[in-house]
């Protein structure tokens, strides 16, 4: 209940700084214009005029007015403003929360500006573009428009939107857990609105600073925040933040086991928040009084509240405040006593979490890809920049050289070997410089072309693993299950079996006993459930297990230093490299004994395994490729590993694999 | 009263197959000796029908739609001791079988299981004991046997490799020196060095020479 209270209490909120409504122009007087003579200029600056006006007010009136200024743009085949109407668009489809029909306007509009050469003035588009995907909940995409929001702030000097882009970034920080990113951008952020005088922004940044500390579970922090932003909010009358404040407020006392207090706040938050009359708002708000009410044991107090929220929740099709209702009138129902009810709310729950669960896993899956790949090109954006400083470097270093030279000329006085000499290094230091450039270019496209491979490679071997699993789990959950049932059924049917057929129902009973294990050894090999579950450790020991008991030979099996789980990708593929050099010593080494070793020192993993079997010759191996070596070699390049074997025939063999804990790093 | 003959056992079934929760109820049906008191799809139901349906004992699958069956497990004898969880899984591996009973699973049965099986299995650990099918034990001696052997005192076998870097170690080179000597990297140097003091339990170089020495290793 905690946790779920303290979700509810930090609902972060995003000013929309990027559309905040200039003056109050009456709609009424813009609209008699319309209906007058004017040019056609003119005409689109009041419907710019009437759109900025009725945002916050009546946006199916914002639908009109875009359609019309669009026509009207498209009339006067003005790409400048079509692009306008593009941004508008963006932002009515943004408030409706259409939000993939509002990155496309949005990006349309980067795209106008990218086209004309001025990238900057895309600076808007980006913003919003991070601020919707946040919406959505894809928090790696988002960072990526900030970030190049953030760049083109920056060269434009404009200090507002970069201190708003950071306060939104520490926005998603926190909700990927980098509490001290967050605090850190968030800090920036509110020292740049105050230097700008910006109280509104500045009781922002406070608020979501007090949200971080939240979070971090460092209430008496958090509190003190809360407080002054709910100061300057009052100083300022705006109503929307004092009834933010006030449920963040609530939330800190319940916390801090101040009961009375934190229903007092939420009481007085509902209060303002039914005012301003924001559906989603005040059914959070209501939800919080419901369960502090439930925990003071006011079950029948608590109840109507609860109701009120379930319906609002319902009306506006809002799925997590929905789930949250469920789970506390399931509890007020329980302490009520009406069980049936209970029960049918915390099933609505369970229901509700599962499905939301599974949407957020969809897009993170999407999301980690961004994520990926704008990593890939940091990277390389790095690379060439280094490049680009050798190249630099190697300039100076040829210019300090002329200077150097001609000096040493000048002092030896002879003017006409100077000018000869002068003339003949700058000819040569120039066909270097071709030579050099030419190289640089020649390595570049070799590196760029085995980026390529790698990245294809890893997208391949992926998709694999990934439909592995999914097979493996298929047979293991969906046909096993089935034939394990059929059995099960089949096996009690034993007693009323005549005895003439005992032989056959016995016959029976084994070929199902086979089936079983059969099913259960494919979906095994495929993808072992204790790799995914439980890590790499527990299933090369599974493995040892099995082959000690399938054979005679002995098996150590030893772990150094490996307590966390590695990544997904470095667990499985070491896990199949050791399986495959598992069944390469069963099936030729002849061995008494295996040892496999695994370990990790400074970022390093290293596997061993050694036998005392009969050994083969390398080099002859390599040749014939008959003990699968080259597949041994592309699975360790592909986690970007060494891989050394020592072998010769009549005597064990060690192979040793070392690889990166991180591969991300490993990369750069 | 001094024992009632035969009481009922209350008994959750919690799987996300429909047909088996079905098959396996299908099959209680005529043990006198067990009631079935309910059936989940998912852990979350599990949780909620254990406060409700107040169950002496639950089959429990471990992979189900929601929450890991190991979690589902740890939660419900948590909160609920004196309820008595059995894994009822396809999953024969040790690793699984360790996990399920270190969470607190009293017993463990493969879903291929019989019906006199199933019925020993929930008998046995209402009565408050342990109950693992033939095949579970298997696999967990299986499992268990290297640790045991681990922990006790003989020596953990060196590989050829730290054989090597032991007896340079011995012989007083340094780091770097093995590195060249050997054709490997520093890291390496150290992680084999690191490995040794693990596998030696020692805590220094100083000590790595001195249990070299007196045991004889690299004889």
């Amino acid at each position: 209940m905690k946790k779920l209270l303290r979700y509810l209490g930090v609902t972060t909120y995003f000013v929309l700084s990027s559309v905040l409504i200039q003056a109050q122009t009456k709609t009424d007087s813009l609209q008699n214009l319309l209906q007058q003579e004017i040019s056609d200029t003119t005409r689109f600056q009041v419907y710019s005029k009437l759109l900025w006006e009725n945002f916050f007010n009546d946006l199916p009136k914002c639908h009109v007015y875009a359609n019309e200024a669009l026509a009207l743009a498209h009339d006067m085949q003005d790409s400048a403003r079509i692009y306008k109407v593009h941004h508008y668009w963006g932002l009515i489809h943004r408030l409706e929360g259409n939000y993939d029909s509002s990155l496309y306007y949005f990006q349309e509009a980067v795209n106008y500006h990218t086209r004309t050469g001025h990238e900057e003035n895309a600076l808007q588009a980006l913003f919003n573009m991070g601020v919707v995907s946040s919406f959505q909940g894809k928090f790696y995409t988002s960072l990526a428009y900030y970030v190049r929001a953030l760049q083109l702030a920056e060269q434009k000097n404009d200090r507002f939107m970069l201190a708003d882009i950071q306060n939104s970034m520490g926005i998603i920080h926190k909700k990927l857990k980098n509490y001290q990113k967050s605090l850190e951008l968030t800090y920036v952020a509110l020292e740049i609105f105050e230097e700008l005088d910006k109280p509104l922004q500045q009781a922002n940044c406070i608020s979501n600073l007090g949200s971080v500390y939240f979070e971090m579970q460092q209430f008496d922090s958090a509190l003190v925040y809360y407080q002054r932003a709910y100061e300057t909010d009052k100083v300022l009358d705006n109503q929307w933040g004092i009834g933010h404040q006030l449920n963040n407020l609530a939330a800190v006392y319940d916390e801090l086991g101040e009961a009375d207090q934190s229903l007092e706040y939420a009481t007085k938050g509902l209060a303002v928040r039914e005012k301003i009359g924001h559906q989603r708002e005040i059914a959070e708000s209501l939800i919080r009084v419901a369960s502090l009410h439930n925990q003071a044991g006011e079950a029948d107090t608590a109840l109507p509240y609860a109701q009120r929220a379930k319906q609002i929740s319902q009306e506006i099709d809002a799925k997590q405040v929905l789930r949250d209702t469920n789970w506390i009138l399931s509890k007020i129902q329980n302490q009520l006593g009406n069980f049936q009810e209970a029960y049918q709310a915390h099933v609505a729950y369970a229901d509700l979490r599962d499905s939301i669960v599974n949407e957020e896993i969809a897009l993170q899956i999407n999301d980690l890809q961004t994520r990926y790949e704008t990593e890939k090109k940091e990277k390389e954006i790095i690379l060439l920049t280094q490049e680009w400083e050798v190249q630099q470097a190697e300039l100076d270093r040829k210019n300090t050289f002329l200077i150097a030279s001609i000096i040493g000329c000048i002092l030896l006085g002879a003017l006409i070997l100077v000018t000869i000499g002068f003339y003949r290094s700058r000819m040569k230091s120039r066909a270097l410089i071709t030579q050099k450039n030419e190289e640089i270019n020649q390595r570049k496209i070799q590196e760029l072309e085995q980026r390529q491979k790698l990245i294809s490679m890893d997208a391949m071997v992926t998709g694999q693993e990934e439909e592995r699993k999914r097979i493996a789990k298929d047979l293991h959950d969906g046909l096993g299950s089935l034939l394990a049932n059929v059995q099960m059924r089949f096996s009690s049917m034993k007693d009323s079996i005549q005895t003439e057929k005992s032989s056959a129902y016995r016959h029976t009973n084994d070929l199902l006993d086979e089936a079983c294990h059969e099913v259960r050894k494919i979906a095994h090999d495929m993808m072992p459930g204790a790799l995914v579950k439980f890590g790499l450790v527990p299933a090369i020991q599974d493995s040892c297990s099995s082959l000690e008991k399938n054979t005679r030979i002995h098996v150590d099996f030893q772990v150094y230093d490996m307590n966390d789980r590695l990544e997904e990708k470095v667990e499985i593929t070491i896990y199949r490299i050791v399986q495959e050099l598992l069944s390469n010593i069963r099936k030729h080494a002849q061995a008494q004994e295996i040892i496999v070793q695994l370990s990790v020192h400074e970022e390093l993993l290293t596997l061993v395994v050694e036998d005392d079997g009969v050994g083969f010759d390398l080099a002859n191996a390599r040749a014939k490729d008959g003990l699968g070596l080259r597949s041994l070699e592309s699975r360790v390049k592909y986690i970007n590993g060494m891989l050394s074997i020592d072998a010769a025939p009549s005597r064990g063999t060690t192979v040793t694999v070392e690889a990166p804990v991180r591969q991300e790093v490993a990369l750069v | 009263m001094e024992m009632p003959s035969e009481p009922t056992i209350r008994t959750l079934l919690v799987d996300d197959h429909q047909m088996f929760i079905d098959g396996l109820a299908a099959i209680f049906s005529d043990i006198d000796e067990i009631q079935v008191v309910g059936k989940c799809l998912n852990g979350a139901e599990a949780l909620v029908q254990c406060q409700m349906a107040n169950p002496q004992v639950v089959l429990l699958d471990i992979n189900l739609p929601d929450m890991d069956g190991v979690e589902v497990c740890k939660k419900i004898t948590a909160t609920h001791p004196d309820i008595k969880v059995i894994a009822l899984t396809t999953h024969s591996e040790g690793s699984f079988i360790s996990s399920m009973l270190s969470n607190g699973a009293k017993g463990y049965v493969l879903k291929n299981s019989d019906k006199e099986t199933l019925q020993q299995a929930i008998k046995t650990v209402h009565q408050g004991e342990t109950f693992l099918g033939e095949e579970v034990t298997q696999a967990l001696i299986q499992g268990i046997m290297p640790e045991n052997k681990r922990s006790h005192t003989h020596i953990p076998k060196l590989t050829r490799r730290e054989k090597e870097v032991l007896a340079l170690i011995v012989e007083e080179y340094t780091t770097q020196e093995i590195a060249d000597k050997l054709f490997i990297s520093l890291n390496t140097v150290e992680t084999h060095r690191k490995n040794l003091l693990h596998k030696l339990n020692v805590r220094n170089t100083a000590g790595l020479v001195r249990f070299t020495v007196e045991h004889k290793l690299l004889n």
